[in-house]
């Protein structure tokens, strides 16, 4: 299968988003559609460029650059901030973190268990010392006092 | 004569023992929130002020002023060792800090971030207590025009950091300036690009932008990097501090224009030290003799990026004690906080509280100061030992911090949400050649640029052409081409005589 250069993907990518951002930014105010399409309109023109380049840069050298250097890892790292970003709503700020930072490190190949949990051991009580009980900002509901509590 | 005796009188006042504590204390507070990303010096110092009511209103400044001061240094900590700017201001610090960190020179990086912090403070301070009453007169000369061509020359300056591939370059400065105009538009409050989302109508927080494009993307490449991935740790290679010390007088010429924009830009309202920052790099990069190496750890970027946006601390506060016109957001917590002690900012502040006005500006110096002994002996010593970290142990650790900091803005999960998609945004962008920092100017200069455009045309009723005609206009538009045109001719000349010769 013939494989598509990075910046013709990039730039049709972005010359199809901003001109739906063109079509969105025609339906506002007569005043406040200005700036975005003095942004938009040259946002199309370059993505355009960008892609006809790179497809005459794939024509005359062949080359077609890997995007992903690993997909297996990058998978293993983007999907594991999404389920931590879920379970920060369900378990909390920091049973979240105790969760994820042993088992990431673990999954990215580290299996000394010492540093691991001293790690996570320290960067929770960072947190605890400095944006819990110095700064006091609301860090969301751990899981226990949520069971404790009902 | 005049300017030496108040700043005399006020000098036993600042020198008692509880002031003294309070600018220690707030030095290390600010190092240490200004190192944390998500927590800024607005935040750290508008959420303290309440327990400076009680106390002498010199001993809360003081202690305000290191918070302010220790921050500005603090954001370079993580920006050098991690490429996660602690504050918006440190984001031109990650170009060089970060590869000059992976070369092994993180301890060199740190020494020269504090030493460039420490003197733009102490710098800046002495700016304010010389300059502050005639410059303050120069900003009311600053309409939205003036202001629209002072973000206009921000973003020239950044074609010039764009270098190998122009299209890209633009292209991430119209991505930044369209991610700045989501939420509210500045003028007419019209709803645009937030498709429904509330959280969105008040824009994108700049701290929940950065955070999701300069941590998440270094955590991607790590982990996808598999020789690095497992046991790779990193040299710290610190040098005897006095032997930086002494490398000094080399970054003379860096410091000093940054010093200049650091001043210019702080006196001008919404103006932030990031832009400064970003001004100052971009002159050093021009200056130098080896531009190719900016961005690939050149020490005088990371001294251009730390003295520029340390030298509009004292100097965004020359408008605020002088006028009550804060230059910055730190400046209108700091105003609060002169309000809460009942200092009234103006002329009569002078007047009325000499020692109080003077023994604060005396203060921003020391705490600039202190900064030397306590950001080099404590925190980057402690905070560099976090490069000794194993890589596939560090990823997670940056990820939970990039979460915790994302929330804490607002403590919204949506903004942390957003964050992850930056982080996705940013890899992107790193993958195909898209330079990340005119992304982040485009949203810190966008808002400014768009309102003073559209207020300019509507105080234009005339059809003057009010844009183009006012001199301070016409000088800057001078510099815009000056700056934009010169560069390539002169560059394109050379080649040729390069190639004839």
């Amino acid at each position: 299968m013939k494989s598509i250069h990075n910046d013709v993907v990039l730039g049709t990518g972005v010359a199809v988003l901003a001109a739906l951002g063109i079509h969105r930014a025609l339906g506002f105010g007569a005043d406040a559609r200005v700036f975005p399409l003095l942004v938009l309109v040259p946002a199309v023109l370059l993505g355009l460029v960008i892609a006809v380049r790179g497809h005459l840069k794939q024509r005359r050298t062949g080359e077609t650059p890997d995007f992903f250097a690993s997909p297996g890892r990058f998978a293993l790292v983007a999907g594991g901030t999404a389920l931590a970003l879920i379970g920060l709503r369900y378990l909390g700020f920091l049973t979240t973190s105790a969760v994820t930072i042993p088992v990431l490190a673990v999954a990215l190949g580290y299996r000394r268990p010492l540093p691991i949990l001293a790690t996570t051991a320290g960067f929770l009580a960072m947190v605890y010392i400095v944006f819990i009980q110095i700064l006091s900002r609301p860090l969301p509901a751990e899981i226990w006092t949520r069971l404790g509590g009902s | 004569m005049d300017l030496f005796s108040p700043l005399l009188d006020a000098l036993p006042a600042v020198l008692t023992f509880p002031n003294l504590l309070a600018m220690v204390g707030g030095v290390l507070v600010g190092i240490v929130v200004g190192s944390l990303p998500g927590l800024t010096a607005t935040m750290s110092i508008a959420v303290l002020l309440p327990l400076t009511f009680t106390m002498d209103p010199l001993v809360a400044l003081g202690m305000m002023a290191g918070i302010y001061n220790g921050a500005m240094y603090g954001g370079a900590i993580p920006a050098i060792l991690l490429r996660i700017p602690g504050t918006p201001a440190a984001i031109v610090t990650t170009f060089d800090g970060y590869p000059l960190a992976q070369q092994g020179r993180a301890g060199y990086a740190l020494q020269i971030a504090l030493l460039s912090s420490a003197f733009g403070g102490m710098m800046s301070a002495i700016a304010m207590m010389v300059l502050a009453p005639p410059l303050s007169l120069v900003t009311l000369a600053f309409g939205p025009p003036e202001v629209f061509w002072v973000g206009i020359f921000g973003m020239a300056a950044v074609a010039v950091f764009l270098g190998e591939d122009l299209p890209k370059g633009l292209l991430s400065a119209l991505i930044g300036l369209f991610i700045g105009m989501i939420g509210l538009d500045p003028v007419m409050s019209t709803d645009r690009f937030t498709f429904g989302q509330l959280e969105l109508e008040s824009g994108i927080d700049i701290v929940v932008l950065m955070v999701g494009l300069y941590a998440i993307p270094p955590c991607l490449e790590m982990a996808e990097d598999t020789a690095r991935a497992v046991g790779a740790r990193i040299r710290l290679d610190f040098q005897p501090f006095l032997k930086t010390i002494r490398e000094i007088p080399r970054y003379f010429r860096i410091w000093s224009w940054a010093y200049f924009y650091g001043i210019f830009v702080g006196l001008l309202p919404g103006a932030s030290g990031s832009f400064v920052s970003f001004l100052a790099y971009e002159r050093a990069k021009r200056m130098s003799k080896d531009p190719e190496s900016f961005g690939k750890g050149n020490p005088e970027g990371i001294a251009a990026s730390e003295f520029g946006n340390n030298a509009d601390n004292a100097a965004a506060l020359i408008p605020t004690v002088t006028l009550g016109i804060p230059g910055s957001s730190v400046a209108a917590v700091i105003m609060g906080g002169l309000l809460v002690h009942g200092l009234q900012p103006g002329p009569d502040l002078f007047r009325n509280s000499a020692d109080i006005i003077y023994g604060f500006m005396i203060q921003m110096f020391l705490t600039s100061l202190i900064l030397i002994p306590l950001g080099g002996s404590f925190a980057t010593n402690l905070f560099a030992q976090v490069l000794r970290i194993p890589r596939p142990l560090l990823i997670p650790l940056i990820i939970c911090l990039s979460i915790v900091g994302a929330y804490c803005v607002q403590n919204s999960l949506f903004d942390v949400w957003l964050m992850f998609g930056f982080g996705l945004l940013g890899y992107v962008m790193s993958k195909t050649g898209l330079p990340l920092a005119p992304v982040a100017l485009g949203v810190i200069l966008g808002p400014l640029i768009e309102s003073n455009l559209r207020l300019s045309l509507l105080l234009d009723v005339r059809n003057e052409h009010i844009l183009f005609t006012r001199p301070i206009c016409m000088v800057l538009i001078a510099l815009l081409v000056l700056t934009t045109v010169l560069p390539p001719v002169w560059k394109h000349i050379r080649a040729r005589r390069a190639r004839a010769a």
